[in-house]
């Protein structure tokens, strides 16, 4: 089905496990290696004592909605020492329309462990609907995710993925959302708790179209020593409404924060950064920089002076304002980023 | 192949050429000495079509039409080809431009040198040598018929210009008799330099927004290393 392959999720390629819902169904559960991989309702017994440790139940609405009717959705555990090489693919598809998708996700990478996810939410075209979600990460030490979530929705859906990660010592989070799209809502402001020497990156590519409202960002609370977080964003508003949030808390010495924002304007676009950085110690290192602005008209002149028309030209610079090759994510899994970015930037200058 | 007849241009409400003629015939080779800020980036700048240079009188012919009234994609289309003198850094990679050209990607990325740079943004982090070579890459792609050269050889060490030269002369057909070469060449050099590795066959120095002489290339660089921009105003029979 296209609409799951434009998320990543492909079963021709080589993946180390699927796990698919269409609406509030598992529709497929696959896989290769020794990983744990269940419906969450399955792993309740044997784990619901550590599920609502990193996002809070009563944080709001959808949290409630997850904690009380949230059936749906996976559960993943990594067991220490073990590395996984081909990624896991998880996917969540409305397909019905006015449907409320609920779910609750969970991951959990036991020490050393180290896995790559790609994660596709989507509709089907021109429906109404609601996913909402709580997913969360539990890092132990040393661990390693990364974890692309690429979001391809219709213009009536409205979306409110609240998530968090717990990174213990030593351990990374890699997260890339990647949203090229239109929706009526995207509401999602992911949270890290790092401790000593964990690294989180957040990268968000977004393309907001057809008078999209999108509401996200990334919060990283550096609580150990020597922690590290960066948070980067590439977004374009189309005649659409961004705010982009980013929050850094430097809670340890010697820990470190970057955030970073471009943002490209089209056709009457709003973007609205709101960085902002924190620090309850002395010896903590946080900086941010913004710039937000229209396509450049000696870029756009450079482009022409090579033959190429101005729609076209427009195009490509739209396209290469997204191309982003993001650190740390397996090559292939970049390929994936930079063939959406060139199927969603086609033409739409 | 090109006429510039009395053309005055501004940018930005100032007048910075002055009714300037240039002709160069199909096949011809041309190159343009002047100091700095004379007005040369902006001759070919206007020649180009970019719109913040606006031609308040005269005409640009190419290919016996005046292009003046078309869009810079249109000229490139009809013919036109520029290598800039600061190209500007681009979020994209350079293969996503250069497939767009319709040529021949890995002969000249080869020759030139650059095929570890066409998957790179453009000139994002290259040097000024880079730049110039990504500029030739780019143009010897696109095959124009008119090639304007913005100080190809500035800030390119020798064995590059040697490269650089050496796709130029191949894209003018150096080789065949100029009445067979279809190709035709403005050649901007602040130096020089380029003459010791391309052929030219007329030289204009330009001043302050005028063309002020002509001559045989070699002859009107030895005046202008002997005495300056001013004596070589002196000694010019005018245009
Ligand atoms: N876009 C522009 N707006 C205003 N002034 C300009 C612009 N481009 C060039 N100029 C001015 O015109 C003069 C000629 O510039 P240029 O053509 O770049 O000279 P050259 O290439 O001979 O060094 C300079 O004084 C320069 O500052
Ligand atoms: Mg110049």
């Amino acid at each position: 089905m296209d609409e799951l392959k434009e998320v990543g999720f492909d079963e021709s390629m080589g993946r180390a496990a699927s796990f698919l819902v269409e609406d509030d169904e598992v529709k497929r559960i696959k896989k290769k290696e020794k990983i744990e991989i269940m419906p969450i309702e399955d792993a309740h017994d044997k784990y619901g004592k550590l599920f609502f440790k990193v996002v809070d139940k009563n944080k709001d609405k959808y949290t409630r909605l997850a904690y009380e009717k949230g059936q749906t959705g996976y559960f993943i555990r990594v067991p220490s020492n073990m590395e996984i090489m081909l990624p896991i693919q998880t996917a969540f598809l409305l397909k019905s329309n006015n449907f409320k998708q609920i779910l609750h996700n969970v991951v959990v990478l036991e020490e050393n462990a180290k896995l790559h996810m790609i994660s596709g939410c989507t509709s089907m075209p021109d429906l109404k609907g609601m996913h909402s979600s709580v997913t969360e990460f539990y890092l132990k030490k040393n661990s390693y995710l990364t974890y692309t979530m690429i979001h391809r929705w219709a213009k009536e859906t409205e979306v409110y993925p609240r998530t968090g990660a717990i990174l213990d010592e030593n351990s990374t989070f890699v997260s890339n959302y990647i949203a090229l799209t239109p929706a009526k809502m995207i509401d999602s402001y992911p949270v890290a708790i790092l401790n000593k020497n964990a690294i989180a990156r957040f990268y968000s590519i977004l393309y907001a179209r057809e008078k999209a409202k999108f509401d996200v960002g990334a919060i990283a609370k550096l609580n150990g020593e020597g922690a590290k977080a960066e948070i980067i964003s590439r977004i374009i508003s189309y005649n659409s409404n961004v705010i982009s949030r980013g929050l850094i808390e430097g809670n340890a010495n010697n820990s470190k924060g970057h955030m970073e924002c471009s943002g490209l304007i089209i056709k009457n676009g709003i973007i609205h950064t709101i960085p902002e950085l924190k620090s309850t110690v002395e010896n903590v290192d946080l900086s941010h920089e913004a710039a937000i602005g229209k396509i450049a008209q000696e870029q756009l002149n450079y482009l022409m002076a090579r033959g190429i028309e101005e729609e076209e030209a427009k195009s490509l610079l739209i396209r290469g304002f997204l191309d982003v090759s993001i650190k740390g994510l397996p090559p292939h899994l970049n390929k994936v980023i930079s063939r959406v970015v060139d199927l969603k930037t086609k033409a739409t200058a | 192949m090109l006429k510039v007849r009395n053309a005055w241009i501004e940018a930005d409400g100032k007048k910075i050429l002055k009714g300037v003629n240039l002709e160069v015939g199909k096949g011809e080779v041309h190159v343009i000495f002047g100091p700095n800020g004379s007005g040369k980036s902006t001759l070919l700048a206007a020649i180009m079509g970019l719109p913040s240079y606006k031609i308040t009188d005269g005409e640009i012919i190419f290919k016996g039409r005046d292009i003046k009234n078309e869009p810079i994609w249109k000229r490139a289309k009809m013919g036109i080809g520029i290598a800039f003198q600061s190209p500007p850094e681009i979020n994209l990679k350079m293969n996503k431009l250069l497939e767009n050209l319709d040529g021949n990607i890995e002969k000249y990325a080869k020759e030139l040198r650059m095929e570890e740079y066409i998957d790179r943004d453009i000139n994002k982090g290259f040097s000024g040598g880079e730049r110039k070579r990504s500029e030739i890459l780019q143009i010897a792609i696109q095959q124009p018929d008119l090639l304007l050269l913005d100080e190809p050889e500035s800030g390119v060490d020798m064995e590059n210009i040697y490269i650089i030269s050496k796709v130029i002369n191949e894209l003018l057909e150096k080789n065949k008799r100029i009445v067979e070469r279809k190709r035709s060449a403005v050649i901007i050099t602040h130096t020089g330099y380029i003459l010791d590795f391309i052929d030219a066959n007329l030289a204009h120095v330009m001043m302050d927004g005028k063309i002020i002489c002509k001559g045989p290339p070699r002859d009107v660089l030895e005046t202008i290393k002997k005495y300056g921009y001013e004596k070589c105003s002196a000694c010019a029979e005018g245009d």
